[in-house]
């Protein structure tokens, strides 16, 4: 019993554990961005520090040792780089990197195995305490001494606010203090919107209640602000407002005002802070954690709802047909059309709230590839383009193992050592580029290096000699490239540390089919490679092509579908007993829906005249053959249970506004039976 | 239902409700679900039934045994369809007016039975029901649980669990 208890402990502190170090990992790719520009944003730092400590306090808790004492010496080096004790250098930077990703393996194991056994830190804990001794030049060049900041405000200043404050006059910035008077009732709004109208224009230093009592109605404020921008545009951006007034501090050549009378008390100054700290919590509080199975559930609802919806206009329509364009036809008619926008809005909603942004997985590739650059020795930048693209949160996670077999890839296969690069005329630096984009219903990844490319004929070698072709097979480019999607297909000889298993491209290629997408891979010799992964947005709703074969109708998954055709019975090939046809250049072989589901009456048997429905999943191709399309429509795809479980060709099945039950085509599947089946 | 089906509840005075029964199954009343197949009647206990539906558009779903007729959905749910007469090896019949699909819990999920129409309701004694003798007519004995009597006929209780089991 108490064992239970302990475990669901741990897994609601992986989830967080991840979720922090997620998040740390983004921050410092763009830290270590903004570092080598000279630039560091102290609210990134602080963020960081934040989640960091966060993680040792939960960690701590549960009496996770290891995760508790590294996120400890990492919490501590990180203080120390934003109060400008050591500078962002690449020990520091290292270290952070390197002990984020220690820290996620240790969680990563203490998710799976319960323990933190088997991962040792003292490595860390080492270059840690190294890179706390690389001393930074300091505040040294520049003082305080010179800055027309009142004495009482100078006072207040805790170490960290001090440090920032020298920090921007040693990039030159000016210095300004706010002077804000707000009333009771609205203060926190207001402070709040001065707040973020000038971290537009720089950094706040210091937000501190004044004492300044002019009236018992309002309570005032003086903000330090350091900025590289003018007193001018700092005024126009905090706009015309009551009770606020933008003040220039001297920062050099002039002495300090006399020293203001009243000195100030600790506990003000605690007042003081707790001021800040409410203010970031307010920020912080707007986002909320949901488990997706209860958007699951939403999602199902709102399935639900779309089949009513379909049902009602049907109706309507018929009204419509029954008693003409009059009265109460027009008005449901109506309104069936706004539920139907209503309804789609609802949908895009909740849709939008399963929605993450891909950049999460493509900054966890970044820190591999880091890593692998330093420990293999090979020059690689890379770039990462549409980030923000949004993805099911489901699907982001099934596809960060995906992903990472792709850019091992390109690593380890694609680009050349540099100085073979250098021979080439090809630049030292490796590329690798990371590309999101949304088209439709559909997100594109590509993957893509300039390396030395893919060669068609070793790879034809490799299979006639694995017996997978025929020797002097004619088969084109693209089918000898679909060999590199078997199992235990590689070109390499001996098998290293992270390639040459074979075990990248298969497992790439069944967990992309799996989230209903495809994948192709485009390559030129001593050019580079690319691979493109289309993926349907979500999984649950779906749009869907009906057809029918006999009396029976099929969905067949939009996404999965590149064309359909009608074609003459004269056009179909028989090769090696299978039907065929010939398409833009490529054979492709033929499924009867009407055979292999063993369907009567099937009007395509004989006609002269049928359908084709090209259908891809992965890198394959094959035409369904049906007796007539019905049109496209939005579907809610259902499990068909535990009876079912072992019918292969069905994906599942979907509710049409009638009542009926129709099944959903598992294209991939259908693919496989096609190619693989007798 | 025929005037009676009911009877056994004059000696109930108490007019216990169905929980109750559960609870006190070792005074033993169940209460089952009469029902007609090729001209034999049937029972499941009562608390294995879901509802009651009329025969609807099954849509078959292809390589599957022939004794699954396919799925219908209920409220959104899909649930699969046994033809029952089929499952226990009975001769096929065509539907009718009083065709019923009776639906049953199977687990976490539903499932249904084709059957030829429901007859009553009854209230049975536990120790009257008797281990299926070892042969029955045209059903395999392992997918009855018993037998019992009720107004002078005979009722075969189903094994329900083994019915549904696709598995074997
Ligand atoms: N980006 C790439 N550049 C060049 N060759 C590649 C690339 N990606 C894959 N390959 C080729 O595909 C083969 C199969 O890859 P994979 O299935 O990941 O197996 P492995 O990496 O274990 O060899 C590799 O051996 C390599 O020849
Ligand atoms: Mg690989």
């Amino acid at each position: 019993m108490a064992g239970k208890k302990e475990k669901s402990a741990y897994a609601e502190f992986v989830i967080e554990a991840e979720e922090l170090l997620e998040s740390m990992g983004d921050r410092l790719t763009a830290l270590e961005k903004d570092a080598e520009e000279g630039n560091v944003d102290p609210g990134m730092v602080n963020d960081f520090f934040r989640s960091m400590h966060t993680l040792k306090g939960l960690s701590g808790m549960l009496g996770l040792k290891n995760v508790s004492d590294l996120s400890h010496g990492l919490e501590n080096l990180m203080d120390m780089l934003r109060m400008g004790k050591i500078d962002f250098r690449h020990g520091a930077m290292d270290a952070l990197f390197s002990g984020v990703e220690i820290l996620s393996r240790l969680v990563a194991r203490v998710g799976a195995a319960g323990s933190e056994e088997g991962i040792d830190i003292s490595a860390e804990l080492r270059r840690i305490r190294q890179a706390m001794e690389e001393k930074a030049e300091g505040d040294r060049d520049v003082t305080l001494e010179n800055v027309g900041l009142d004495q009482r405000i100078l006072e207040t200043l805790t170490e960290y606010e001090e440090h920032r404050l020298l920090d921007n006059l040693r990039r030159n910035n000016s210095l300004y203090r706010v002077e804000a008077h707000f009333p009771f009732a609205s203060f926190d709004r207001e402070l709040h919107e001065i707040s973020e109208k000038l971290r537009s224009q720089g950094e706040i230093i210091s937000t501190l209640p004044s004492s300044d009592e002019s009236s018992p109605e309002t309570i005032s404020f003086d903000l330090v602000v350091g900025s590289a921008k003018t007193r001018k545009q700092i005024a126009r951006s905090l706009g015309k407002r009551k009770g606020v007034t933008l003040h220039a501090v001297e920062c050099g050549g002039t002495p300090p005002p006399a020293a203001a009378p009243a000195s100030r008390e600790p506990p003000e100054r605690a007042a003081a802070e707790a001021g800040y700290e409410s203010m970031t919590l307010k920020s912080l509080s707007q986002t909320v954690r949901v488990d997706i199975r209860k958007l699951d559930n939403l999602m199902n609802i709102v399935g639900e709802l779309v089949i009513n919806r379909t049902s009602i206009s049907q109706i309507s329509q018929e009204l419509l047909v029954l008693r003409g364009f009059t009265g109460l036809a027009v008005d449901l008619s109506k309104g069936a059309r706004n539920l139907e926008r209503n309804l789609r809005q609802l949908q895009q909603a909740v849709i939008g709230s399963r929605m993450v942004p891909i950049g999460q997985v493509f900054s966890r590739l970044n820190r591999v590839v880091r890593k692998l650059s330093q420990d293999f020795g090979k020059k690689v930048e890379l770039t990462v383009h549409g980030e923000e693209t949004e993805l099911d949160k489901l699907m982001v996670e099934d596809l960060a193992d995906p992903l990472l077999h792709l850019v091992r890839n390109s690593f380890d296969h694609g680009l050349e050592a540099p100085a073979e690069r250098k021979k080439l005329g090809k630049p030292e630096v490796g590329s690798i580029e990371l590309r999101a984009e949304q088209r439709g219903n559909h997100i594109i990844i590509e993957i893509e290096d300039d390396g030395r490319g893919i060669d068609v004929e070793k790879i034809r070698k490799i299979a006639v000699d694995k017996g997978l072709l025929e020797e002097g097979h004619s088969a084109d480019e693209q089918s000898v490239l679909n060999f590199l999607f078997l199992p235990a297909f590689s070109t390499k000889e001996k098998a290293s540390q992270m390639s040459g298993r074979g075990v990248g491209l298969d497992v790439v290629k069944t967990n992309v089919a799996r989230l209903g997408g495809m994948i192709d891979v485009e390559t030129e010799l001593g050019v580079g490679t690319r691979l493109t992964i289309t993926l349907p947005i979500t999984l649950a709703i779906i749009q869907a092509l009906l057809v029918e074969v006999g009396d029976e109708h099929f969905a067949i998954p939009l996404n999965s579908i590149l064309e359909s055709n009608r074609i003459y019975k004269g056009q179909i090939k028989t090769v090696e007993k299978r039907e065929v046809i010939h398409l833009r250049d490529r054979t492709l072989p033929l499924l009867r829906l009407a055979d292999i589901f063993r369907i009567g009456g099937s009007r395509a048997a004989n006609s002269d005249k049928l359908y084709v429905v090209v259908v891809g999943l992965a890198e394959k191709r094959l035409g369904l053959v049906v007796d007539s399309l019905q049109g496209q429509q939005e579907v809610v795809i259902k499990s068909l249970g535990e009876v079912f479980e072992g019918v292969t060709g069905v994906a599942g099945a979907t509710e049409l506004g009638d009542k009926k039950a129709i099944l959903v085509l598992d294209v991939g599947a259908l693919i496989e039976e096609a190619t693989h089946g007798s | 239902m025929p005037p009676g089906a009911k009877s056994n509840k004059d000696n109930d005075p108490e007019g216990l409700d169905r929980e109750e029964d559960q609870a006190s199954a070792a005074e033993g009343l169940t209460e089952l679900l009469g029902f007609m197949l090729a001209d034999e009647e049937y029972a499941l206990d009562i608390l294995e039934i879901k509802e009651i539906i009329r025969l609807r558009t099954i849509t078959a779903v292809p390589r599957t045994p022939d004794y699954l007729k396919g799925i219908i959905t209920l409220r959104g749910v899909i649930v699969p369809v046994f033809d029952l007469r089929r499952r226990l090896g009975l001769d096929e019949a065509g539907h009718g007016q009083h065709t019923r699909i009776v639906v049953v819990y199977r687990g976490d999920e539903f499932a249904g039975m084709i059957v030829d129409s429901i007859t009553h309701v009854m209230e049975v004694g536990v120790e009257e029901i008797e281990p299926p003798p070892p042969t029955i007519g045209t059903v395999e004995v392992e997918f009855i649980k018993g037998v019992t009597r009720f107004q002078e006929r005979l009722v075969i209780l189903l094994n329900l669990a083994r019915v549904l089991d696709v598995k074997s």
